[in-house]
């Protein structure tokens, strides 16, 4: 219980810092909000008058407590370009990005595992030395482009998804889950290729250990000593990594959001950072912050339950 | 240890559970009927208040829920649309419009003389110096008698009839900003940002003429505009304004290419403030340096149209193409002016570019490529669109810009008022006396021929007096699926949905 309290206290120190930083940043960097909505219309009358409304005169540090202060009650405040309450215009995407990184996720996962310890139980294998091979390929290549890949493959040539016909959940679910299979493959890919790689040569390097001749030594099959005994010690570091892979994967979906033309929480941030729209821009950091750390907390959890030797009261 | 294989199992399963259900649903194709889905490359980042609306973007869009009292057709003729007729009187100071009777708003409610003058007094009242619309601060009062509504000037203004396409709007609109209600062809039906913004057929629609054919028209936001290609073969998007040449040329039998003209005074833009472009030597010097043809040819495969001053050819009798003989390349005459100028060995400047334009960069590159002939070496600064606005357009902390400026109206003044030196537009800070006295004379001559005499002489003193680098107007490309018909280009930002229809 203490080192829940201990991580929340530190997960919104940290969210605090995050937003507090954007806040500075956006004030370092040249645009202004005001000129971006009112466009070339502006006279300075007007941007002094839209300034006023929006409170941009303030100081810095008055208008970064007004805003965190409305956060906490819940009032994200109204976006400076859509007019729309920020709430429901996040609210509406984020099933979008987390759909996206879960389901990437589970396919590294899916792809990962039994490749990695199918490969070490078959040393030199054909199968073992194409995988070698391929992982080293894609590896190398990054999200954005193995989804362009990707897409003129699925989509041009064996037409299994229409190029940019992006399906919102609201409308048709099985139809925006199949959209959303090649994104999250694209994002998936490569951490794949980095997990089997790490699986394997954590497999590899137990089949050595003693406690693997005493399994066998008792009468277990290979496959008994594998899943039984081996897989749990080798997993562990594997494990930290698909936490980083998940968090890499959340911030990795921006791009390929692009990419996809998914309207997504990537899609709405990197608008909103062009349009200087505050309120936008904050919230989602937020969100996004929340989930990296969530996703950590979630990663010592599932170490604990793995292996007793740790344990949360650390 | 059991409970952990048994963990690790189970994991697998529901992966394996999960993998099977993903592959079981395959795609919808859009439902059959009239519905169309129209590519943009920017979502509708704004509000969607006709009178508060900045964007290009936004507006010709929102062109399609919004009547005005008139409204412009394709060749750039006014028609009257909310009033049945309207009248303007002798000395130009008085405009009588007879409002149609019966013609309903999107929720219902009828267009009353009160909503006309509500929307026209919104857009006269002054933040600062000037009005929401510039040129309301003419208006000196408006009223209403019975069917009639009538505005006065304060000063005569044969132009106006332009400015009264205004969207018309109920007074009692809780949200204008979020839920736009109009009288036009189409209603909003929903937005979803960053991904669409769909319009509906507004059945009530009072102009037959006039009327939308197709059902729904869904604004789609294309995330990637260098596989937009893709998109309209697999059918994603049936027509897309403004798409890549090179994209473009990628498309099947199943799509037409239109070519039309973006409508826009593309020029190297430059700040007369910042030395030496003080001197009209050194601007001179740049004119006949640079090469229009050679743009042209790398920007867009020879296509679009040479401007020589800051009208383009869409405006008809205000546009001189005899202008763009003004400055034939020529080298020499180059040097000599620059050396002429106290400038024998060049000097150094920036070009200011927009980053997301790409035909603006590489309209810069080239014309880096042509100073660099008369010793003149040109950087090239690429910043975001945002900033462009903040720091070159409004601070006019800048040397030099490559921009398309667009009109708002179908006036000459709209394209011409920014150069007055005292003008609160004139970003490049272009100070001319004579112009200013032209200027002023054509806004106040009655005749028509005499108005477009002074416009002319406004257009001759900017290209003689080298205010910028003049290059083109923008060719200007349109992809539609085979599937629809009727495709019409305006002279001002308006992508007009009511004019499409489905191919027989």
């Amino acid at each position: 219980m203490r080192y829940a309290l201990k991580k929340f206290v530190t997960m919104v120190i940290t969210i605090i810092m995050v937003t507090l930083f954007v806040f500075l940043a956006f004030n370092l960097i040249s645009g202004d909000p005001v000129i971006s909505i009112l466009g070339t219309d502006a006279t300075p009358e007007r941007v002094e008058a839209l300034r006023r409304e929006l409170h941009l005169d303030d100081p810095v540090i008055l208008r970064y407590f007004r805003w965190f202060f409305n956060f906490m009650r819940g009032d994200m405040g109204v976006s400076y370009s859509y007019k729309i309450n920020v709430r429901s215009m996040i609210l509406e995407k984020v099933p979008v990005t987390a759909t996206m990184a879960i389901m990437a996720f589970f396919l590294m996962i899916i792809i990962a595992i039994p490749l990695g310890i199918h490969t070490s139980k078959h040393q030199g294998s054909a199968l073992d030395r194409t995988v070698i091979i391929l992982n080293q390929i894609i590896m190398s290549i990054p999200p954005f482009f193995s989804g362009i890949l990707l897409t003129f493959i699925f989509g041009r040539v064996l037409k299994l998804f229409t190029p940019g016909g992006y399906v919102s959940y609201q409308k048709d679910f099985g139809s925006f889950l199949w959209y959303m299979f090649f994104p999250s493959l694209a994002i998936a890919l490569p951490k794949a290729t980095m997990a089997i790689k790490l699986l394997r040569g954590s497999l590899i390097s137990e089949y050595n250990m003693d406690y693997v001749r005493t399994a066998y030594s008792k009468g277990n099959s290979t496959n008994g000593v594998l899943y039984g005994h081996m897989l749990k010690n080798a997993i562990l570091p594997v494990i930290t990594f698909l936490g980083m892979a998940l968090t890499d994967m959340i911030a990795g979906s921006i791009i390929v959001e692009q990419v996809f033309s998914i309207p997504g929480l990537g899609r709405i941030l990197l608008t909103s950072i062009s349009n200087r729209d505050y309120p936008v821009v904050l919230a989602i950091i937020v969100i996004i912050s929340a989930m990296v750390l969530l996703v950590n907390m979630l990663i010592d959890i599932i170490y604990s339950l793995i292996d007793p030797r740790i344990s949360f009261e650390e | 240890m059991k409970k952990t294989t048994q963990k690790v199992l189970l994991l697998f399963a529901l992966i394996a559970v999960m993998s099977v259900a993903l592959c079981g649903c395959a795609g919808d194709k859009n439902e059959a009927g009239s519905s169309i889905t129209v590519g943009i490359p920017q979502d509708l980042e704004d509000s969607l208040d006709p009178h508060k609306v900045a964007a290009a973007g936004t507006r010709e869009v929102l062109f399609n829920i919004f009547d005005g009292l008139v409204k412009v057709d394709p060749n750039g003729d006014y028609y009257p649309a909310l009033c049945s007729k309207y009248e303007i009187s002798d000395d130009a100071l008085t405009y009588t419009f007879t409002l149609r009777k019966g013609v309903k708003f999107h929720d219902g409610t009828l267009v009353t003389p009160e909503d006309v003058k509500y929307s026209i007094d919104r857009c006269s009242v002054a933040v600062g110096d000037a009005p929401l619309v510039a040129a309301y601060s003419n208006v000196k009062s408006t009223s209403i008698d019975d069917d009639k509504f009538i505005v006065t000037l304060n000063e005569p203004d044969t132009e106006f009839l332009a400015y009264m396409t205004t969207a018309i709007i109920p007074e009692d609109n809780p949200e204008p900003d979020t839920n736009p209600i109009g009288a036009g062809p189409y209603k909003f039906e929903s937005r979803s940002p960053q991904e669409n913004f769909v319009i509906k057929k507004f059945d009530d629609y009072y102009d037959d003429e006039h009327e939308a054919h197709i059902e729904t028209v869904i604004f789609k936001v294309v995330g990637n505009m260098d596989t937009v290609a893709m998109e309209l073969q697999s059918g994603a998007i049936d027509l897309l304004p403004r798409i890549p040449l090179s994209q473009a040329e990628l498309l099947d039998d199943n799509f037409t290419v239109l070519e039309g003209t973006m409508n826009l005074v593309q020029a190297l833009y430059l700040n007369n403030a910042f030395k030496p472009f003080d001197d009209p030597r050194v601007r001179q010097a740049l004119c006949y340096a640079a090469d229009p043809a050679e743009v042209m040819q790398f920007v867009s495969d020879g296509k679009g149209t040479e401007i020589g001053s800051s009208v383009f050819p869409a405006f008809g009798k205000y546009y001189m193409s005899e202008l763009n003989d003004t400055y034939n390349t020529d080298i020499e005459k180059a040097k000599a002016l620059l050396a002429d100028a106290g400038y024998p060995d060049g000097f150094e400047f920036d070009i200011t570019v927009p980053s997301n334009y790409t035909q603006h960069v590489e309209t810069a590159q080239v014309l880096a490529d042509e100073f660099a002939k008369i010793g003149v070496k040109a950087n090239i600064k690429l910043i975001e669109w945002d900033s462009w606005l903040s720091d070159v357009y409004s601070k006019r902390q800048f040397e030099s810009t490559v921009i398309g400026v667009d009109a708002s109206s179908l006036t000459a003044a709209s394209l011409l008022q920014r150069f007055v030196s005292t003008d609160s537009k004139n970003f490049i800070n272009y100070n001319n006396a004579d112009y200013d006295v032209a200027f002023a004379n054509a806004r106040a001559a009655l005749n028509d021929a005499e108005k477009t005499k002074y416009y002319k002489e406004c257009e001759r003193i900017l290209s003689e007096d080298a205010a910028n680098v003049y290059i083109q107007d923008l060719p200007e490309f349109v992809a539609i699926n085979n599937k629809y018909t009727g495709y019409e280009f305006y002279p001002l930002y308006i992508q007009d949905m009511a004019k499409l229809r489905l191919a027989e």
